[in-house]
C-alpha cells in the first residue's frame, strides 16, 4: 500500500518550495517604464568607462530633473539580440543606445519613434556642429541624435618621415601629393617597407571621402548605391598603380591592418601612412610620434562624412517618451552632463561639448578632439550634403568591396570582372 | 586445442617460451610507449590555451600580449583584485546569483524528469506514444524558435527581469534531453523487479521512490553535473531575462570586460574567466568517480 509521501519525496518537495521561494526572491522585478513621467529605462552597451561615465551622468540628470532613471547596460555581444527579443515581446527600454550601421533596419521596422516632435523642444540640435544635425537621419526622417563626432583621419609616422628628409603630409594635401609623398617614403625607407598602406578596400576610411569630394558618396538617402561603375574602376585603377611603383605595400600586408593592435603596418614598422584609424587607437601602441591630416583632397575639398558615433534613439513602444527626449537632450546640452560624460563615446559631436573638455583631457585626447573640431568646420566649409544614413544590408557591401580590392591586388581578378563582381553582390545586399 | 603455448602451463618449463614480467614482449612495450607519448603530446597542445589563460591572468597588463611563455615572470594577483570590482558589481554578486539559478534548475530538472521518465518508461497511459514522440519533438526546436514565444509569455506573466524564467521551466520538465536520457536507463533495470515490489502490494509511486529512484542514481549524476555546467554557462538565455546588473550571472558579468568599442581590461577578463572555471571544474571533479561508476556498472545490484 502507499505508505504516503515517502522521505525522498517529502526532500523533494521541500526542495520545490525552497527553490521557488529562492527564486521568488529576484522576482521583484522592475518592469521598465511605470508610464509615470517620473521614471524611464536606458539602455546601452559598453566597456568600464563608459558604464561608469554614463552612471555618474545619470545621476547628475536625476538630481536635476527629479527623474529616475534605470540604468541597464552590458556588452555589445548580444546587445541586439536582447534588444530585438524586447522589441518582439513589446517591451523595450524607454531610451536605447544605437548603432549607426543597423538604426536604418530598425528604423524601417517601424520600431522607433520619429523625433520631430521633440525638436526644438525639449531636444535642442543647434549646439551640434552643423554636419552632425542630420545624424541618425534615415530617408529623411530623423530617429536618433549622434553622440559623437567620428571622421576619416589619416594616419603618419612622424619619426620616419623626419628621419627620410621627405615633407610631411599635412592637411592641405591632394591625392597627386599623397602619390608623391608615399613614393618617397618608399624610396628612401628601403626594401620591404612602403609609404602607405593599401587603402583600396577601406570604405568609410578612405573611400567615401574620395566620392564625396567628387559629387558621389556611398550611399544615396534612398539606400541605394551612390556611384557607378566608372568611379570604382578609377579608384581601382589609381590604386593599382601605386601598388606598381611600390608606393603602397602588397596586399598581404593587409591581413593585419584590421584591428589596433601591434601587428599593424604602421606600428610594424612596414608603413608609413594608413588610413581607417585615429590616434587614440594607435597612438599607445607605439615609441613614434603619430601625425594626423585629413584624407588627401581634391578640388580643396575633403569630402569628409562626419560619422555621428553611436545614437541614442527611442523605441516606438516606449512607455514615456517624453521623459526619454529630456534624456536625450541633457546628453546633448547639459554641461555637467557633458562634462562627466567625457570622450566615452567619441569625439565631441558639438563646439560647446569640446570646450567644455579641452582642459579636461590629456595631450593624446587633445589632438583627437582638435582636429575632429578641425574637420568639423573643413566639413561646413565643404558645404556638400550630408551623407546618408547606412542602410540594412550596408555590412555585406562593406565585405563586397573588401573582397572586390583584394582580389584585384592580389592579382586574382582584372579590375573590371572585380567592379562587375562588386555591383553584383552589392545590388543583393541593399536589395533585400 | 591450445593455439598459444606461451601461457600453457601442460607444457612443461623449458619448452615454455619466456615471457617478461607483466605478460607484454618489446614490440608491444614500444607501441604503448608511442601511443603514450602521442596522447601527453596532444593534451599537452589541448591544455595550452588553459595554461596561457592562467598564467596571463598572473601576468601584470602589459606583459599579457607582449611576452610568449604562459609562465609570467612578474608574477602578479593584481589582475584578480582590479577584474573582481572593475564592472562596477562584485564578482561575488554575478557568482551567488549564477549558483542560485544553477542549483535550483539541478533541482528541478532532477526532481521533474525522473517524474516523466518514470512515467513514460514504466506506466501505461492514454496517447502515450503520442506524447513520447511529441517530448522528443521538442528537442529538434532550435533556440531561436522559441526564444521570442517564451519571452511574450513570460513577459506577460510579469516574471521578466526575475530567476524565474531560468529556474521554473526546469521543474516542469522542459529538458527532453534528460527525461530522454532517464527513459532509456530506466529501460535498462529488469522489470521484474517492479513485479516483485507489485506483488508485495506496493503502487506506482511506491515503486518509483522505493525502488527505481535509488536504483538511477547513475542517471541523476549525469543530469546533476551537466544541467549544473549547462546553466552556469548559459549565455543567451540569462541575457535575455535578466536586466539589472545587481542580477547579472557570471557569462553576462564577464561580457561586460569585453567590449568592441572601448578598451578591454583583459588581465581582468582572464583572472575572472579563470574565476568562472573554478564551480565547473570543482563540480565534475566530485562526481567525476560516480559518473564513470555509473557508466562502468550495469546498474542492477542483488
Amino acid at each position: 500500500m502507499n505508505e504516503g509521501l515517502s522521505r525522498r519525496g517529502f526532500i523533494g518537495l521541500a526542495a520545490m518550495v525552497g527553490g521557488t521561494a529562492l527564486a521568488g526572491c529576484g522576482a521583484k522585478g522592475s518592469t521598465g517604464g511605470s508610464g509615470s513621467t517620473d521614471s524611464l529605462t536606458f539602455r546601452w552597451w559598453g566597456g568600464d568607462e563608459r558604464n561608469k561615465a554614463y552612471l555618474a551622468a545619470l545621476a547628475i540628470f536625476t538630481k536635476k530633473s527629479g527623474i529616475k532613471v534605470t540604468s541597464q547596460y552590458s556588452g555589445y555581444d548580444g546587445y541586439f539580440d536582447k534588444l530585438n527579443t524586447e522589441f518582439a515581446g513589446g517591451n523595450p527600454p524607454d531610451l536605447i543606445q544605437m548603432d549607426t550601421a543597423l538604426v536604418s533596419t530598425y528604423a524601417n521596422k517601424g520600431t522607433l519613434t520619429e523625433l520631430t516632435k521633440f525638436i526644438p523642444s525639449p531636444i535642442v540640435l543647434d549646439t551640434f556642429y552643423e554636419p552632425l544635425r542630420a545624424g541618425g537621419t534615415v530617408k529623411g526622417k530623423r530617429y536618433g541624435t549622434a553622440s559623437g563626432s567620428g571622421n576619416a583621419p589619416m594616419l603618419f609616422d612622424q619619426t620616419v618621415v623626419d628621419k627620410l628628409k621627405v615633407d610631411a603630409p599635412t592637411n592641405d594635401w591632394t591625392w597627386d601629393d599623397f602619390s608623391t609623398i608615399a613614393g618617397e617614403i618608399s624610396k628612401a625607407w628601403g626594401k620591404g617597407k612602403y609609404g602607405a598602406i593599401d587603402s583600396s578596400p577601406d570604405d568609410s576610411g578612405a573611400f567615401q571621402p574620395w566620392l564625396r569630394q567628387r559629387g558621389k558618396d556611398l550611399y544615396l538617402q534612398d539606400g541605394t548605391l551612390g556611384f557607378d561603375v566608372d568611379a570604382l574602376t578609377e579608384w581601382f585603377t589609381f590604386w593599382s598603380g601605386l601598388r606598381a611603383s611600390g608606393a603602397v605595400c602588397p596586399p598581404n600586408l593587409l591581413s593585419a591592418a584590421g584591428s589596433a593592435t601591434g601587428a599593424h603596418p604602421l606600428i610594424a614598422g612596414q608603413v608609413a601612412i594608413t588610413s581607417g584609424w585615429g590616434l587614440a587607437q594607435m597612438a599607445p601602441l607605439t615609441q613614434h610620434k603619430l601625425g594626423i591630416v585629413v584624407v588627401p583632397r581634391t578640388n580643396g575639398k575633403t569630402g569628409q562624412a562626419l560619422s555621428a558615433g553611436v545614437l541614442l534613439c527611442i523605441p516606438k513602444s516606449s512607455k514615456n517618451p517624453d521623459a526619454a527626449a529630456k534624456l536625450m537632450n541633457a546628453f546633448i546640452n547639459d554641461a555637467d552632463v557633458i562634462k562627466t560624460m567625457g570622450v566615452t563615446r567619441g569625439n565631441p559631436p558639438s563646439a560647446k561639448a569640446k570646450d567644455l573638455l579641452l582642459p579636461l583631457l590629456d595631450p593624446a585626447n587633445k589632438r583627437d578632439i582638435e582636429y575632429a573640431d578641425y574637420v568639423a568646420k573643413e566639413v561646413a566649409k565643404d558645404a556638400l550634403p550630408a551623407p546618408a544614413t547606412a542602410p540594412p544590408g550596408y555590412g555585406d557591401v562593406k565585405t563586397a568591396l573588401d573582397m572586390a580590392a583584394k582580389n584585384v591586388a592580389f592579382g586574382k581578378a582584372s579590375i573590371g570582372d572585380a567592379v562587375t563582381q562588386f555591383f553584383k553582390d552589392a545590388k543583393k545586399a541593399l536589395d533585400v | 586445442m591450445a593455439t598459444d603455448t606461451r601461457l600453457d602451463l601442460t607444457v612443461p618449463p623449458p619448452n615454455r617460451p619466456k615471457i617478461r614480467a607483466g605478460g607484454i614482449d618489446t614490440r608491444s612495450r614500444r607501441r604503448s610507449i608511442a601511443m603514450h607519448g602521442l596522447l601527453v603530446l596532444a593534451a599537452i597542445l589541448t591544455l595550452y590555451p588553459l595554461a596561457w589563460m592562467i598564467g596571463s591572468s598572473l601576468k601584470p597588463e602589459n606583459q599579457i600580449f607582449t611576452t610568449f611563455s604562459p609562465f609570467p615572470t612578474n608574477f602578479t594577483v593584481r589582475n584578480y583584485v582590479t577584474g573582481w570590482t572593475a564592472t562596477g558589481t562584485s564578482f561575488s554578486v554575478y557568482l551567488v546569483n549564477s549558483a542560485v539559478i544553477a542549483l535550483g534548475a539541478v533541482v528541478g530538472n532532477v526532481l521533474s524528469c525522473s517524474f516523466a521518465a518514470y512515467a513514460f518508461a514504466r506506466l501505461d497511459f492514454a496517447f502515450k506514444r503520442l506524447w513520447f514522440v511529441l517530448m522528443l519533438g521538442t528537442l529538434m526546436l532550435p533556440f531561436q524558435a522559441t526564444l521570442i514565444p517564451q519571452y511574450v509569455l513570460f513577459f506577460k506573466l510579469g516574471w521578466v527581469n526575475t530567476f524565474l524564467p531560468l529556474i521554473v521551466p526546469q521543474f516542469l520538465a522542459e529538458s527532453a534531453f534528460f527525461i530522454f536520457l532517464m527513459v532509456q536507463f530506466i529501460r535498462g533495470l529488469p522489470k521484474e523487479l517492479d513485479e516483485a515490489a507489485s506483488i508485495d502490494g506496493a503502487g506506482p509511486i511506491r515503486v518509483y521512490f522505493s525502488f527505481i529512484l535509488p536504483l538511477m542514481r547513475p542517471a541523476l549524476i549525469t543530469t546533476t553535473v551537466l544541467t549544473f555546467i549547462w546553466t552556469f554557462n548559459d549565455f543567451l538565455r540569462q541575457l535575455v531575462y535578466l536586466s539589472d546588473n545587481s542580477r547579472y550571472t557570471v557569462p553576462l558579468g564577464l561580457n561586460s570586460f569585453v567590449d568592441k568599442a572601448g578598451g578591454s581590461s583583459f588581465g581582468g577578463m582572464l583572472a575572472m574567466s579563470v574565476v568562472t572555471l573554478v564551480p565547473t571544474i570543482v563540480v565534475f571533479m566530485v562526481f567525476q568517480k560516480k559518473l564513470i561508476e555509473g557508466v562502468a556498472t550495469t546498474g542492477v545490484k542483488g
